[in-house]
């Protein structure tokens, strides 16, 4: 007896939850399910603002996909050193670049590098002078 | 049962939210760059290879003297001259931006320098050693490489530096490789090395 009531409490306990599953799934797919089965009236609505945005980005990126004939004139039109709108380079820099600084100026950093070089041999030397001279002398 | 179907399908979508803004935000980038396509001219050179879609150049390798580097956009200097990579060490080529980008039709243009003061050599430290003929290729932003051959290699004075030759319009995809040389004056080199390159057929 004591097995079937218990059952039977059992089976109320899983109709219930059954039950309150599709509210439980009303709320969460309002917020981010809109494949839910359950809730037809929040998805469509959903589904309709979310399809509207693409369609208006698929607009926002067509527009640009007309006007870069025009970009480019007007790319041209604004810097100062210019030259006519059709030029493949539209805007043509005045002078020669400047891509090269000599290494003259590094002079005094290479010496640096050089007799912090030095300075770390003459130390190690010295230390290994001690050191011999401590064995020589039998300590 | 319902129950642990919903909770899957919530499980699902909350998951798939964050992953579909990740991909909406990597796919503004270059979506922003394709908006500055230009229509390449009509023009065209018999037996030039053909052009390659607008995308801007990222990265520039010479195996004949060792180049391998990414590269950097550059615009103009506030006095109107092009600007330059910053001087660093391990420093990098550029590609002037309002050149066409490598294998569009015309000029693009690349720089880079041949010594970078205290840091000691350049990228194009050894572009004066190219020849007719040798090999460079600009992989594009969106995924293609472009590959050029060497046509010609001139050292000029900066005094007369040949705007209309390396800026001006031509009849096939370009490439120009620019940097310092000649004889040092003060900090700076008397003339520049410019190397003209055409897209090759592959």
């Amino acid at each position: 007896m004591r097995r079937t009531v218990l059952s039977v409490l059992a089976l109320a306990c899983t109709a219930v939850l059954a039950a309150t599953g599709p509210a439980l799934a009303d709320e969460t797919s309002t917020q981010a399910a809109p494949t839910a089965t359950a809730i037809p009236s929040p998805v469509p609505t959903e589904d309709a603002t979310a399809s509207a945005v693409p369609t208006e980005d698929a607009t926002a990126s067509a527009v640009p996909a007309e006007p870069p004939t025009a970009a480019p004139t007007e790319d041209i039109a604004s810097p100062e050193p210019t030259q006519v709108p059709d030029d493949q380079v539209s805007v043509v820099p005045s002078g020669a670049p400047d891509t090269g600084v000599t290494p003259e100026d590094s002079g005094s950093g290479a010496g640096l590098v050089g007799g912090g070089a030095a300075a770390a041999l003459g130390l190690g030397g010295a230390a290994v002078f001690v050191v011999r001279r401590r064995r020589a002398t039998g300590a | 049962m319902t129950p642990p179907l919903s909770r899957r399908t919530f499980a699902t979508a909350a998951a798939g939210v964050p992953a579909a803004s990740l991909l909406a935000g990597c796919g503004g980038g270059p979506g922003e760059r394709t908006e500055h396509a230009t229509g390449s001219p009509p023009r065209s050179t018999p037996g030039a290879a053909k052009a390659v879609g607008r995308s801007v150049p990222v990265r520039l390798r010479i195996p004949g003297i060792g180049v391998d580097t990414p590269v950097i956009r550059l615009g103009l200097a506030a006095d109107g001259t092009v600007q330059v990579p910053p001087i660093t060490a391990h420093d990098r080529a550029g590609w002037y931006e309002h050149s066409p980008t490598p294998g569009e039709f015309g000029p693009s243009v690349i720089l880079g320098h041949v010594t970078v003061g205290a840091y000691g050599d350049g990228v194009f430290r050894h572009l004066a050693r190219l020849r007719r003929g040798d090999r460079i290729d600009v992989r594009l932003g969106n995924g293609t490489e472009a590959a050029f051959a060497v046509t010609a290699l001139r050292t000029v004075a900066k005094a007369d530096f040949p705007t209309d030759d390396v800026y001006g319009d031509v009849g096939r995809p370009e490439l120009r490789l620019i940097t310092c040389g000649g004889p040092k004056s003060g900090a700076e080199y008397r003339d520049n090395v410019i190397v003209f390159a055409a897209l090759s057929t592959r």
